[in-house]
């Protein structure tokens, strides 16, 4: 927890996490991946609230984040990020299985940078997952205050 | 001008004999020659030049050539020395400005020398200038001379001498033959308007008066004094005169002696020999001028004087030349011609052009032609335009002749001679008007109508030799009444509205209506305005016909080719008052006659009247005698009994009532007991029968039914005691409608009182009148008697304001049309029931009330409120009914989203952990382990497209429909091109008809079409011919029907009602893929669009699938 990685993952099912996590490994992207179980984990984080007092300053790249939660699920994440003057540069990938419209559009309206739908094809996934990866944490220049590739 | 001095060039000439030769020339050259440098400024001049300018050489090498030319003629005409081109001479006048300020005019011969030098020859052209001065006075005064009079020649004289001199006064004397005695001619205009306001021209005094400038007299020579003050012999001034400063006097010579002298003085420089000489030629030519002046003068003077004594003669004395130009006229000849043709005669221009009047121009002109053939003669004459003016002469014509005896013009002589004539002419008047007077009143006593006029007016027209006129009449209403228009004149006037009829409001200004109103004479000889159309007016004479004070006619002459005289007058203004009497008696005859013939119209007119009033009448008249006899029996009369006047006239009245009476009353005792009556009533005025209208029942001849009439009967006075008159007229309708009435009531009573429903009558103020029936006493439970009369009862306290409109209603003639109103019934119990009610109008259709008939609804209200209660009822269990509809539909779409997630994620994991599995395991697996793999993997994956089809039906259902106008055609064309990668390699034969435009959701309707055609696609996969149609069905109803037929594998028509259900599939799945869920899918769009889908097949013989719109769908 005291070394600073550059993408947020939030998601609550542990499978989808080490799938996500074998995907980006392919790149070695994986040791810059910090895993947020629900909501609140993430909210915490990023304020650096809790068990995250203590990190070190800075935002992530890229956040993941996966739509149905429990708790705090990930449009409430995502709206409270965007409507804070601090928080609402940082990227916001929507990472989720759901197709369905009503959440594109919630999504949308709220400023999130990109939908990606979770393809069921193994072979799929993996590829939308690297090419997120590798868009957010290395072509994109990501916004002032963001961590630094080391 | 501080310059130093030039080198003189002359000095440092090379001594030889050219050179002196040069020097010799150029020193004693007449003309002034000048060089100068380029820039103008002289390097050499030689002696001429210096003389001309008055400088010394020296002072001359100082100066440039602009310092000798005045500013104002450099300004006028530059010098533009860079104009000079080499070997190039140019010539030119100038003025030069001498040292002494003096301008000398000189004639420059310039030219540029080769080395950029200029030379100027300079020749002095003052005299030259001076005599052209000269010459040019002199002709502008021989051109004065000839327009002007001496005086005014002398003055330009001076003038000229002044200017040419550059004096400032002048003057001009006149010397008797006796070289004595002097007359001051004239000042010049300078003199007089500046310097001189000395009296004394004209004045003759002797010379040994005048002052110094006399001297010229005695020394016979003009004389010069330049400096006049120091004169020792001169003596003052006369006060005014001017103050001579120097003077120079010239006398001008004829012969031995001094005609005139001329002076001038104050010039600014000394006078000299050049002055003399411009004053001695311009005084001689002036001298030459006046005497010729003068002498004319005298000879004028001297013809006046001839003139006037020519003048002052009583006679008319005149001379013309051979073209009858007047040579000569004196005053008299001219006071008649004005007087006679208005004109200012003048010698030089003929008399014949003067004479207007072209009788008077033809003897005149025969008279000259035989004087001027030498004849004397003497003529009598008329002259004159204007008739009353025209004057009468004796005339003699005496041819005048010259030295050599040739006939050169006429001299005449005339003698007005107009008095005597007139008195001859008064005493022939006078005699022709007796005869003329004579001639009318016979006309007036033998011709007895309007002919008369005409006839009056011929004579006086021969009388007057006029052309027209007219004699008229003022008649009724003040009009002018012309009988004497109707003959030919009448033929001639051409205007529009011509009349003989003329009121006084059309008689404007003309002078005829005047002449009515002022009771005057009137003469004109125009302009006349008349009419378009009318009869041209030369001159006219109108006078009145006044008889007492009124002006009872007019007579009027026109068109005297001489015009009217005043004799003319006074015979018109004779004959008119003489006609006056005659003319008064006359009208007076007329006005009774024509009153008598009026009086006798109107009788006849009124009998007419009343005869026609009587024949017309529809009442039956019948007129009663002083026996009983019928005398009047109009034809109403003759309609109504059959009777015919022919019978009845003359019949005693009771044997008429016996013809129409009833059979069974033709008794003779009736008779008898009519004929007393009437006898009884015709003799004493009174009777019963008088009283009132009597109905008579009658029958009408011959033999017919019996009718009805009303009589009345009254007397009339005569002288011999009573008439009697019948107005009867025939009431037997009028009967009859009374009781077809009377009929029509009883119905109407009937029909109310059996009526079912309650029909009552209300006046304005809602009381009960003339209707209540049985059955509104039934429904309400007031008897009639109770409410008769009465307010209505049964409109409770909460209805009045109701029930005061409804009768504002009917008040204003509307009706009221199934109104339901709640009212009470006797009991207290309230009743429901429906008004109609129409206005009641009396005969003359006002509104007196209404007629309402009252419906009974209680019970219809009362099922009503059942209905309304029940439906009440059903609208809440529809609405519980949707709410839970509503929360069914929540669920499932919670549970489809959550299908949507959370099913799907498993089926990630499976296949993403085979994934990883088979990646760590690579090349250990056995090939049925592999097997096992792929068949996990592929059901995981077809899991998945199972939910998402299964997710997209469902959205199917909820997805929000927009109404739009879709073009099928325009839709399906496009589908094909989408589907062209599954068709590449493939034969297929599309045929697609017209399709069109319908109403509903494009993306549904897309989204069926895909379904259905890539289904068509699919299906006939395996045929090596492919064909696919899609056309629409002839349009049966309100209904679309668009269907797509293949010729793929078919179906059975058994399971045809399987085919639209969700994941039902015909077909194996290894035969043709699918999740059966695209014709689910379709289905439910085109319900959703409140249309149908079926399909028709045959295995292996192809299939055709329907689908139908509704024209305008209502969303289901």
């Amino acid at each position: 927890m005291e070394t600073l990685k550059r993408i947020l993952l939030v998601e609550d099912d542990p499978k989808d996490v080490e799938l996500t996590l074998a995907a980006l490994g392919e790149y070695n992207l994986a040791n810059e991946i910090v895993v947020a179980r629900d909501g609140v984990e993430a909210i915490d984080y990023l304020y650096r609230r809790g068990t995250f007092a203590q990190r070190p300053a800075g935002n992530p790249v890229v956040i993941l984040l996966d739509l149905k939660m429990p708790k705090l699920d990930g449009l409430q994440v995502l709206r409270q990020l965007k409507s804070d003057e601090q928080m609402r540069f940082v990227p916001v990938v929507i990472l989720t299985s759901s197709h369905e419209s009503r959440d594109l559009e919630e999504c949308y309206k709220l400023g999130v940078n990109a939908y990606v739908v979770k393809p069921v094809c193994f072979t799929e996934f993996i590829e939308a997952v690297k090419q997120i990866g590798i868009f957010w944490a290395l072509i994109n220049e990501p916004p002032p205050g963001s961590v630094k590739i080391r | 001008m501080n310059r130093e001095p030039r080198k003189q060039i002359v000095a440092s000439v090379p001594h030889n004999t050219s050179t002196e030769l040069y020097q010799v020339l150029f020193e004693q050259a007449a003309d002034g020659i000048f060089i100068a440098d380029a820039q103008g400024c002289f390097t050499e001049v030689n002696r001429r030049g210096c003389e001309m300018l008055g400088y010394t050489r020296e002072e001359m090498l100082a100066l440039s050539i602009e310092d000798l030319i005045p500013a104002e003629d450099l300004a006028r005409d530059p010098l533009r020395l860079g104009d000079f081109r080499t070997g190039k001479t140019v010539l030119k006048e100038r003025r030069l400005r001498t040292k002494y300020g003096h301008l000398l005019p000189v004639e420059i011969n310039a030219r540029m020398l080769s080395g950029g030098s200029l030379l100027g020859m300079v020749r002095d052209i003052t005299e030259h200038k001076r005599v052209q001065s000269i010459m040019q006075a002199r002709l502008r005064l021989l051109e004065f001379a000839s327009s002007h009079s001496m005086d005014e020649l002398l003055t330009a004289t001076l003038d000229e001498i002044e200017a040419l001199t550059g004096s400032t006064i002048g003057f001009y004397h006149f010397l008797e033959a006796d070289q004595k005695t002097l007359s001051l001619q004239n000042w010049s205009t300078n003199t007089l308007k500046n310097m001189c306001t000395a009296e004394g021209k004209g004045c003759h005094y002797d010379v040994a008066q005048a002052g110094v400038w006399v001297d010229c007299v005695y020394e016979r020579r003009p004389v010069i004094h330049n400096d006049y003050a120091s004169l020792p012999h001169r003596k003052g001034l006369p006060e005014g005169h001017a103050p001579v400063v120097r003077e120079v006097v010239v006398p001008i010579f004829r012969g031995n002696l001094i005609k005139a002298i001329i002076g001038v003085g104050n010039k600014s420089t000394h006078y000299n020999e050049s002055d003399i000489e411009i004053v001695s030629q311009l005084g001689d030519l002036s001298w030459d001028i006046a005497e010729r002046k003068r002498a004319e003068e005298a000879l004028k003077e001297q013809y006046s004087t001839l003139r006037s004594i020519i003048d002052s003669a009583n006679a008319l004395v005149f001379s013309v030349d051979r073209h009858y130009r007047y040579t000569s006229f004196n005053k008299g000849h001219a006071a008649v011609m004005k007087a006679l043709y208005g004109v200012e005669i003048e010698t030089g221009h003929s008399l014949l052009d003067y004479m207007t009047v072209s009788e008077d121009r033809e003897a005149a002109r025969r008279n000259l032609d035989r004087a001027l053939a030498g004849e004397q003669l003497m003529e009598e004459a008329y002259s004159g335009e204007e008739l009353r003016l025209r004057r009468y002469f004796q005339v003699s014509h005496s041819p005048v002749k010259s030295e050599e005896g040739q006939v050169i013009g006429v001299a005449v002589l005339a003698q007005d001679m107009t008095e005597h004539k007139q008195a001859e002419e008064a005493l022939r008047q006078s005699e022709q008007r007796k005869t003329i007077l004579n001639q009318i009143a016979n006309i007036f006593l033998t011709v007895p109508d309007d002919e008369m006029y005409a006839e009056v007016l011929a004579v006086v027209l021969q009388v007057m030799k006029s052309e027209f006129g007219l004699f008229g009449f003022i008649g009724a209403n003040n009009d002018l009444v012309i009988p004497s228009l109707t003959r030919e004149i009448w033929n001639e006037c051409q205007v529009s509205d011509k009349s003989i009829v003329f009121p006084p409001d059309t008689w404007g200004d003309s002078l005829w209506g005047r002449a009515i109103r002022e009771k005057k004479t009137f003469y004109s000889d125009g302009p006349f305005h008349i009419p378009e159309g009318h009869i041209h007016i030369d001159n006219f004479l109108t006078a009145p016909i006044v008889f007492g004070n009124e002006t009872i006619g007019i007579i009027s002459v026109a068109n005297n080719e001489r015009g009217y005289t005043e004799e003319n007058k006074d015979l018109l203004e004779g004959i008119a008052s003489y006609i006056s009497p005659i003319l008064n008696a006359r009208l007076q005859r007329d006005q009774q006659e024509q009153e008598r013939k009026r009086a006798e119209e109107a009788l006849r007119e009124s009998e007419e009247k009343f005869r026609t009033i009587i024949e017309q009448s529809t009442e039956g008249v019948v007129l009663i005698d002083e026996e009983g006899n019928i005398v009047e029996w109009n034809q109403a009369n003759e309609r109504m009994t059959g009777l015919r006047r022919d019978e009845v006239i003359g019949m005693p009245f009771w044997n008429m009532v016996m013809k129409t009476a009833a059979p069974e009353r033709q008794t003779s005792q009736r008779r008898e007991f009519i004929r007393a009556a009437v006898l009884e009533a015709l003799q004493t005025g009174q009777s019963y029968l008088f009283a009132a209208p009597i109905e008579i029942e009658f029958y009408p001849q011959p033999g017919k039914e019996k009718r009805y009439m009303h009589q009345i009967i009254f007397p009339i006075k005569t002288e011999k005691g009573y008439r009697l008159a019948s107005l009867t007229h025939d009431i037997t309708e009028r009967k009859q409608v009374e009781r077809e009435l009377q009929r029509s009531n009883n119905l109407l009573r009937a029909i109310i009182e059996a009526a079912p429903t309650a029909i009552i009558g209300l006046d304005l103020d809602g009381n009960v009148q003339a209707v209540w029936n049985p059955a509104a006493e039934k429904m309400l439970g007031w008897s009639v008697q109770e409410v008769m009369g009465h307010p209505l009862p049964n409109v409770p306290v909460e209805s009045q304001e109701e029930f005061r409109r409804f009768r504002e209603m009917i008040r204003s003639g509307k009706t009221l049309d199934d109104v339901e109103v709640r009212r009470q019934r006797h009991d207290g119990t309230p009743i429901d029931y429906s008004i109609y009610a129409s206005p009641l109008r009396d005969a003359e259709g006002q509104i007196t009330g209404n007629i309402a008939v009252l419906v009974d609804i209680t019970e219809r209200k009362r099922a009503e409120e059942e209905i309304r209660k029940l439906n009440q009822e059903l609208e809440q269990r529809v609405a519980d009914r949707t709410a839970q509809l509503e929360a069914v539909n929540n669920e499932l779409e919670a549970f489809a989203y959550s299908v949507s997630h959370d099913l799907r994620a498993p089926l990630r994991h499976i296949n993403g952990f085979l994934e990883l599995l088979q990646k760590s395991l690579t090349g250990a697996l056995g090939e049925r382990s592999q097997h096992y793999m792929d068949t996990i993997s592929d059901s995981a994956k077809r899991m998945g497209t199972l939910i998402d089809d299964l997710l997209s039906f469902s959205r199917m259902g909820r997805y929000e429909m927009s109404k739009m106008q879709v073009d099928l055609g325009g839709l399906v064309q496009e589908i094909i091109q989408e589907l062209e990668p599954e068709t590449r390699g493939r034969t297929i034969d599309w045929r697609i008809a017209d399709l069109p435009t319908v109403t509903g959701d494009r993306a549904m309707l897309r989204l069926a079409l895909v379904n259905l055609i890539s289904n068509a696609l699919k299906f006939t996969r395996l045929h090596p011919q492919a064909g696919i149609e899609i056309g629409c069905l002839p349009r049966r109803g309100t209904e679309t029907v668009v269907f797509i037929r293949d010729n793929g594998v078919g179906f059975d028509m058994a399971y045809a009602d399987k085919l639209f259900g969700v994941f039902q599939r015909l077909h194996r799945a290894d035969e043709f893929e699918g999740t059966g869920i695209g014709l689910a899918n379709v289905r439910r769009i085109i319900h959703r669009h409140g249309g149908r889908t079926w399909a028709e097949g045959q295995v292996n013989q192809g299939a055709t699938f329907y689908i139908s719109l509704p024209q305008a769908f209502q969303e289901t």
